[in-house]
């Protein structure tokens, strides 16, 4: 009985490397014992300064009546029966928890021994659908748009050298499939379609340096976005007055105005770009613009009957059949406003 | 033969005149419509008279406390070196102008004109940047310098065209730039430069485009992601071509400090947090004023104190910070000193109710006297004397 309780311990002797999922690694190559005593993470790729939930699984053993001793860095932290997991603090990149877990049953006693040294990989994106000059904002992804992404790895081993990313390989999954084209050694970057209409792409990076004992993983959700339809006015000294979105019913201090519609993450390298097709309505009735400025009208009231104009747009692509986006806007001209340019929005 | 040629004629003009009276008649132009008179458009026209900043004599009384430069729309603004003086440039003509709070002048500096100027950043000199995009949206920026200015009164700015397709940019004085050059195959190559856009170094690279650039009198480089609501945006500094990490968070916006690796940032999703943190280790606090980071300005000295432009009705629902990026929504702003060290917010100045900002771009004087700040709402100048 104790040779074969020798022989186990010798068996489940297990060293999990790395920030990966500890797994117990015999020192002989006897079949089925690596599954005899192991340690799992939680998550799976511990970030710096975080919690990682450490559990002991066997298929040998009942770890529900052994006792358990766990050790972090060579300090008792937990002891009892059926301890069979530990919270642990992660340290910051390139920092290494050494974790060893003994269990003493009726069938002997066995260890598990595991390291954590925790990385982080910020999954960067944009799209390249349109947005105007000068918006601080990010453009997002509608149907038809392309995504770009970059995996900024931060693999620190615990000799303090940050591995660099021609050091490490990309697996980049989108929607569960595999990306073998774009993945690779020193890919961190990638350009993709973006999500269908509706829908919702799920992108994964896994990351591991090329001897494969640092790695980690991130997971991206990028949803469709619809584009915007904003009217601006397009000011003859001005220029387009970016800051002034028309609402939904707008009154303007003079009788004439030139408007520009900006389609917020269309699918489109510009406003005007030859494949969008803008259809104008005011107050019911079609207006055909000029080609080269297919997204800018004039309404002049200087002598009209009526002091609101009703503009509807809509937006469709010539081959992106999924383009469609629709404003309308309700706008109150000041009739009695002398000249075509006297009444200036900017003097109160 | 004859005759039906000029019968076809006949129909094509008929339908041509019908076609362009619809179009006439929908644009307002025509009899039909209730809405409409056959003036003609203004497309390619100019005004008859070009709305300019008003020209203001010095009066030798100081300006009140909260000061509207001017009403007309400007590009940007930048103060004078170790003074109170601000230089600002007009967007409809790209004029570089002088205002002087200790005597409430106002003052024409250059008179070469730049038509539709959206961005202008300055150096502490008067050096001006001044941006603007042709129809088919790309971006030219032009690096200006203001030569010996006499008393005859404006003069020519002189300068020269950067690279087209900058697509972000940060002035470090006097006259060193940062930007980004949007490159053929995608992404971006950062580079340092002079005023001239000569002696190029390359500091940066990537694939993506979409980043807001910051060279810090201290030398010190950011790069942040330009930010959306609810979407995680992430901050580096930049060392030796090295991205490091530096925060990251939904909406991020960041404001780094010069002389010290103190920050603030803001996170917004489905509502605006503001952050504060006295150095890069240590644990961030979060205020009870919530705006964000782009409203705020550090004040100078050793103190770690910013003043921050607060909503004075607090925008709850999600996407505001894009709608206000889109122009589709403006608030109306109280000033507030924040100390990042107590993690604390206090009351500055709160405009009266007949007096309303969207602040946007804040600067600070070098002696921590004077705020100055875009009104989002209508690119309206102002400043702000920050002792009662």
């Amino acid at each position: 009985m104790k040779r074969l309780a020798l022989a186990v311990v010798v068996i489940v002797c297990a060293v999990a490397p790395a920030y990966l999922p500890a797994q117990a690694r015999a020192q002989f190559s006897i079949p089925g014992a690596e599954s005899v005593l192991s340690i799992s993470f939680s998550p799976q790729y511990p970030a710096p300064q975080s919690t990682v939930r450490l559990t002991l699984q066997s298929s040998l053993y009942d770890l529900g009546s052994s006792s358990v001793t766990w050790t972090v860095n060579g300090q008792e932290v937990a002891q009892g029966d059926a301890v069979t997991f530990i919270d642990v603090k992660t340290g910051s990149l390139g920092s290494k928890t050494e974790v060893q877990a003994d269990i003493t049953s009726a069938g002997g006693t066995a260890f598990a021994t595991a390291t954590v040294v925790p990385t982080s990989i910020d999954l960067l994106w944009e799209s390249d659908s349109y947005v105007p000059p000068f918006y601080n904002g990010r453009a997002l992804p509608s149907a038809g748009s392309r995504v770009h992404l970059v995996a900024l790895t931060h693999f620190v081993r615990p000799d303090g050298g940050e591995i660099p990313a021609n050091q490490i390989v990309f697996t980049w999954t989108r929607d569960s499939e595999v990306l073998g084209n774009l993945s690779g050694r020193g890919k961190s970057s990638i350009t993709v379609d973006g999500p269908t209409l509706f829908g919702t792409e799920t992108i994964v990076v896994e990351a591991a340096s090329v001897d494969g004992s640092i790695a980690g993983q991130a997971l991206l959700r990028i949803p469709d976005t619809e584009p915007r339809l904003m009217l601006y006015e397009d000011h003859p000294l001005f220029g387009v007055l970016y800051h002034q979105a028309l609402g939904v019913t707008t009154f303007v201090p003079k009788n004439e105005m030139s408007f520009i519609a900006i389609p917020y993450f269309a699918s489109a390298v510009s406003s005007g770009d030859t494949g969008l097709q803008y259809e104008w309505q005011v107050n019911q009735s079609s207006v055909t613009t000029n080609a080269a400025y297919s997204n800018e009208i004039t309404v002049n009231a200087a002598s009209s009957t009526g002091l609101m104009a009703l503009i509807n747009l809509s937006l469709t692509h010539v081959s992106n059949y999924f383009l469609s986006a629709a404003g309308s806007w309700s706008v109150t001209f000041n009739k009695s406003s002398a000249g075509s340019s006297g009444g200036d929005v900017f003097h109160q | 033969m004859v005759l039906g040629g000029l019968l076809g004629w006949y129909v094509f003009v008929r339908s041509q005149v019908r076609t362009t009276q619809a179009n006439d008649s929908a644009r307002g132009f025509g009899t039909a419509a209730s809405f409409g008179s056959p003036a003609g458009s203004t497309y390619t026209n100019s005004a008859g008279s070009v709305p300019s900043t008003d020209i203001q004599s010095a009066s030798g009384n100081p300006a009140p406390r909260l000061w509207k430069v001017t009403a007309t729309p400007v590009a940007g603004a930048g103060f004078a070196a170790s003074s109170t003086q601000l230089y600002f440039a007009e967007r409809s003509s790209g004029n570089v102008l002088l205002a002087d709070p200790s005597v409430s002048s106002v003052t024409r500096l250059t008179n070469t004109l730049f038509p539709k100027v959206y961005d202008a950043l300055f150096a502490s000199d008067g050096s001006v940047l001044l941006r603007s995009a042709t129809d088919a949206g790309i971006v030219t920026t032009y690096a200006g310098t203001i030569s010996t200015t006499t008393a005859e009164g404006p003069v020519p700015l002189a300068g020269t065209y950067l690279p087209q397709h900058i697509k972000a940019v940060s002035v470090r004085s006097p006259q060193q730039l940062f930007f980004l050059v949007a490159t053929p195959t995608g992404g971006t190559a950062g580079v340092t430069a002079n005023w001239k856009g000569a002696s190029q170094k390359p500091v940066f690279a990537s694939t993506l485009q979409q980043w807001r650039v910051w060279w810090l009198s201290d030398g010190r480089m950011y790069v942040a992601q330009q930010p959306s609501d609810g979407i995680m945006g992430y901050a580096f500094t930049l060392k030796g071509g090295a991205l490091q990490s530096l925060v990251s968070a939904p909406g991020l916006s960041i404001l780094p400090r010069t002389g010290s690796t103190a920050l603030i940032y803001s996170s917004s999703a489905g509502g605006v947090n503001l952050f504060g943190q006295t150095s890069a280790s240590t644990t961030p606090v979060r205020f009870t004023v919530r705006t964000l980071a782009e409203k705020c300005v550090w004040a100078p000295g050793k103190d770690l104190v910013a003043y921050c432009a607060v909503p004075q009705v607090l925008p709850t629902r999600a996407g505001y910070m894009e709608e206000w990026y889109r122009g589709a929504t403006h608030t109306s702003d109280a000033w507030w000193k924040v100390d990042v060290s107590a993690g604390t917010a206090q009351s500055l100045f709160t405009p009266d109710s007949g007096t309303s900002f969207d602040v946007e771009r804040p600067a600070i004087d070098g002696n921590g006297s004077y705020i100055a700040f875009m009104n989002a709402a209508d690119k309206s100048l102002w400043m702000l004397r920050i002792t009662p």
